[in-house]
């Protein structure tokens, strides 16, 4: 509890410092003046979320040794160390199904990725048909990536804050039918141009929906450098693992994430 | 594709913690069936009887009885014969079995239950067969149960079965002997016929073939024997009566009836007897003096009035034969001398008297044959006449008609014969020829020479003799005939006669082994009815306490055993058609590379708090089925404190 105290505490600390910590990070001139100016920490909706909603969620945000903050940490030393050899500042995770965890996981990856102080995160919920992230905050946006992909809504408005340090997150928020065609589009091709190349030292991640339910992951992956497959344990079938790896063989799969890992919690975890 | 077989206790532990939810869900649902099964199905009591199946008390060595079939195959019999559709239609009828199902279901699907309802079962005990002293498997009792599932009608109906059997096994037995008794009466009855026939057949061959019997054989042929050598003597006889017959013949002719009679010397005789005296004196004197001489007048004055006295004439024969000699006597003298001689003249003179006398004879003898009236023999016939049994010269001598005898006249009707009945009485017939009728006081003169009657008589007796010896002969020949006969029929007779004695051997053995066998069968019989093999109840049936099934316990016990391994089964087959991944070796199968990390399960606030009520909800579900079970065996087994003495004692001895 007294961690969560401090967690509390340093948290407070962090949202008061964080115009100046924003600032701190000046973004280079934009490759293409799609959103000039747009992503602006003074425009951010910065938001403290409720710590017990996010437990809830199993979204971490404690830097406590904890298992599942040292898997997570795992995976984005991992994560980084691939991106940084092949120059890539650009990430999506899917899973072969629906209910694998990927949502949580993109979360807590990019969140751990932002404990990292070198890099700025975004997260973008590519998840059109089944928009998820910002429950997992707790937050209610008022337009999500699907208005922008279709009512050409600026980018700006939408982004928001989650009280941490370094991670900016692009909700979605409506549900779209046609989400295949809108990633496919040619505004989805700048917006995730411009979303990488903006800032040098940022790390975009995208959440996509399930490889073998829709076709969404598939229609983006040539838009995205490397992408990562949540596995969940006991419920991935052996078959549907295969299955994704040979409809994603030619984007660059970078590794899986074996996620709801019992065994490993028997191990570790000691909560 | 290779999955991860679990290969040690935390592996499974992991399967279980993983499936709990479906392998309690199956577990849950066997168990609901096996407690519907154990508590929902309905109790259905057995009522026992144990039937005994006693030995003959008499031992079967002494008197074997006619019932020979194994114990347990009679009782098979039994069964079906008792458990016929009648009899159980009377039981479901008497006990009102089944009301509930008896507008629904057929009468024969009734009776099919009451038969599956109904148990036999044999009893065996290893015994040592006292026949053939090695050690087998006898039946020594059997069980009828009828289950039902209320007890005292379990009870009723067991016994009304066991009356069924016992009724039933009584009947058989006793049909069964009786039957054999009554066939082997009538293999009596008919063997007895076969040998009273056969007897009857050879009394009647003996009757009909007594001489020529097989016995006889060596008696006939010493009869032929002497039939032979008696034939031979009276050949002999015969032929010595015969010489001495027409030796006889030949004297007779030679000696004259008539007794000469002498002239010196008088007698006083009866008339016809001096009749004849005078006619013979007559002839010789007037042979001797002539007719004119005083003597010759005299004698003849007298032959005339004793004639006149006595009505005879002359005797024609007499005078014939006389007539005869004097011609004979005329003709020699002639020869000798000439007509003048006096020998000559005399006897001249003496033939013509004769042939005077003849004539007078002739007038006088001349009379109708009459019925009634005698005929004699002619002076032609030598000594006797043959009396014929028919009218013929081939037919039959019956007898002798001797000269100077006469036969009574029977009839006349026949051309040429008389019909005679002699002096003796015998019948026949004679020649007309060589016979005369005569007078009715006509007689033959008697012969009065003495040699001659003697001479007669004797001839008559040897010629009886001979008819005899004759006679004898004839019934020689015919014994023979018939003894030559018998001795060739013996081959025959004797190989029928031996046929006939085989058959009657036979069927007496036959009649002995079936009257043997009868008696036996009586005496089996007897100690069938009294002593013999027989059902006794010695266990009635009782109205049973406790229900013979189901059997609860066992199956909870089999359900709990079933319901486990059927959980496992569901488990290990949804484990083996489960392919999911399930450990960072799983993915390195299939991608060749290590996940970039193992994210473990990620608890929050409801994962625990759901950990916490299912945690107190399975110790709920298992204090529950605890109690549950205690009661179980309490109230369905034993109850408990029973049980926990039963327990005490057990640790305690």
């Amino acid at each position: 509890m007294e961690r969560i105290k401090e967690a509390l505490e340093r948290a407070k600390s962090e949202r008061q410092s964080a115009p100046v910590a924003g600032d701190g990070v000046k973004q280079p001139a934009p490759v293409r003046n799609l959103l000039p100016d747009v992503i602006d920490y003074t425009d951010t909706h910065v938001f403290e979320p409720d710590q017990d909603h996010l437990r809830r969620n199993r979204v971490i945000t404690g830097g406590a040794s904890n298992a599942g903050g040292d898997a997570f940490r795992m995976l984005r030393t991992r994560v980084l160390q691939a991106m940084s050899d092949n120059g890539w500042n650009s990430i999506a995770v899917t899973s072969p199904s629906v209910g694998n965890g990927k949502s949580v996981t993109s979360a807590n990856l990019a969140i751990s990725l932002a404990r990292e102080v070198n890099h700025t995160v975004l997260l973008v919920d590519l998840d059109l048909r089944q928009p998820s992230i910002h429950d997992l905050f707790g937050y209610q946006p008022k337009a999500g990536v699907g208005d922008h992909l279709t009512r050409d809504e600026p980018i700006a408005g939408m982004l928001f804050n989650p009280g941490l340090e370094r991670l900016v997150v692009l909700p979605g928020l409506d549900r779209y039918d046609q989400s295949s065609e809108l990633l496919s589009s040619p505004r989805m091709h700048a917006l995730s141009e411009e979303l990488r190349r903006r800032y040098p030292e940022r790390i975009v991640v995208f959440d996509l929906p399930p490889v073998l339910a829709v076709d969404d992951a598939l229609a983006f992956s040539p838009l995205v450098e490397s992408m990562l497959l949540v596995v969940e344990d006991g419920v991935t079938q052996a078959q549907e693992l295969q299955s994704s790896l040979e409809m994603l063989k030619d984007a660059n799969v970078i590794g899986t994430v074996l996620n709801k890992s019992h065994a490993a919690h028997s191990k570790y975890y000691k909560y | 594709m290779e999955n991860q077989e679990p290969n040690n206790l935390k592996d499974y532990l992991e399967v279980i913690k993983r499936r709990k939810g479906q392998l309690l869900l199956t577990f849950g649902v066997l168990m609901l069936i096996t407690l519907l099964l154990a508590f929902g199905l309905p109790s259905v009591y057995r009522s026992t009887a144990t039937i005994l199946i006693e030995e003959p008390d008499i031992p079967a060595d002494l008197v074997q009885s006619t019932i020979t079939s194994f114990a347990d195959q009679q009782i098979q019999v039994i069964s079906q014969r008792s458990m016929t559709s009648p009899n159980i239609n009377r039981i479901i009828e008497d006990f009102n079995l089944y009301p509930e199902d008896r507008e629904r279901v057929s009468q024969s699907e009734l009776v099919e239950r009451v038969r599956e309802d109904t148990t036999l079962e044999l009893i065996s005990a290893n015994v040592i067969d006292p026949r053939s002293g090695r050690p087998t498997q006898a039946t020594i009792a059997f069980t009828l149960s009828f289950d039902h599932r209320q007890p005292n009608l379990a009870q009723r109906v067991a016994d009304a079965l066991v009356t069924v059997y016992l009724e039933q096994s009584l009947n058989t037995r006793r049909t069964q002997t009786e039957q054999t008794a009554t066939f082997f009466e009538e293999e009596v009855q008919l063997a007895e016929q076969r040998v009273e026939r056969l007897e009857l057949a050879l009394a009647k061959f003996k009757a009909e073939n007594g001489e020529v019997l097989p016995t006889q054989y060596q008696l006939t042929l010493t009869a032929l024997a002497r039939a032979d050598a008696q034939v031979l003597e009276t050949q002999r006889n015969i032929q010595l009566l015969n010489e001495r017959r027409i030796m006889m013949d030949t004297q007779i002719g030679a000696v004259s009836p008539s007794a000469p009679v002498g002239l010196g010397r008088e007698q006083v005789l009866p008339p016809t007897e001096r009749l004849q005296q005078l006619e013979s004196d007559y002839a010789s004197k007037s042979g001797l003096y002539g007719q004119d001489h005083p003597t010759v007048v005299r004698l003849r004055r007298e032959i005339e009035s004793l004639r006149r006295e006595t009505g005879q004439g002359p005797d024609l024969a007499e005078v014939d034969r006389k007539i005869s000699t004097y011609t004979d006597q005329l003709q020699e003298l002639r020869n000798r001398y000439s007509e003048s001689h006096p020998d000559v003249v005399n006897t001249q003179r003496q033939l013509d008297a004769l042939l005077a006398d003849r004539v007078a004879a002739l007038a006088r003898d001349s009379v109708p044959a009459e019925v009634g009236g005698y005929v004699a023999a002619t002076d032609d016939v030598s000594a006797r006449l043959n009396v014929r049994q028919k009218p013929g010269t081939s037919s039959k001598v019956v007898g002798f008609l001797n000269k100077g005898e006469r036969a009574m006249l029977v009839a006349t009707g026949t051309e040429g014969w008389f019909e005679v009945e002699l002096p003796n009485g015998t019948q026949g017939f004679v020649s007309q020829e060589f016979t005369r009728p005569l007078k009715t006081n006509d007689m033959p003169r008697t012969p009065t020479n003495p040699v001659y009657i003697q001479l007669v008589s004797q001839r008559n007796a040897t010629e009886a003799e001979l008819r005899g010896q004759l006679a004898t002969l004839d019934a020689l020949k015919e014994q023979r005939i018939l003894l030559e006969e018998r001795i060739a029929r013996s081959p025959e007779v004797e190989r029928q006669y031996t046929a006939l004695l085989r058959d009657l051997t036979t069927e007496r053995a036959a009649y002995s082994t079936a009257k043997g066998k009868e008696l036996l069968t009586r005496q089996a019989e007897k100690v069938e009815s009294a002593h013999g093999q027989r059902f006794t109840m010695i266990e009635p049936a009782v109205t049973p306490i406790a229900p013979h099934w189901p059997n609860r316990l066992a199956i909870l016990f089999l359900g709990v055993v079933l319901s486990l391994a059927g959980t496992v089964g569901v488990g290990a087959v949804s484990e083996s058609m489960d392919a999911a991944i399930r450990s960072p070796a799983a993915v390195i199968a299939i991608t060749g590379v290590t996940p970039m990390a193992v994210i473990p399960y990620i608890y929050n606030a409801a994962d625990s708090s759901r950990g916490k009520r299912n945690t107190a909800l399975i110790a709920g579900v298992v204090v529950a089925g605890l109690v549950l079970a205690l009661l179980a065996v309490h109230f369905l087994y034993r109850p408990l404190d029973v049980l926990w003495y039963a327990m005490l004692r057990g640790m305690g001895a």
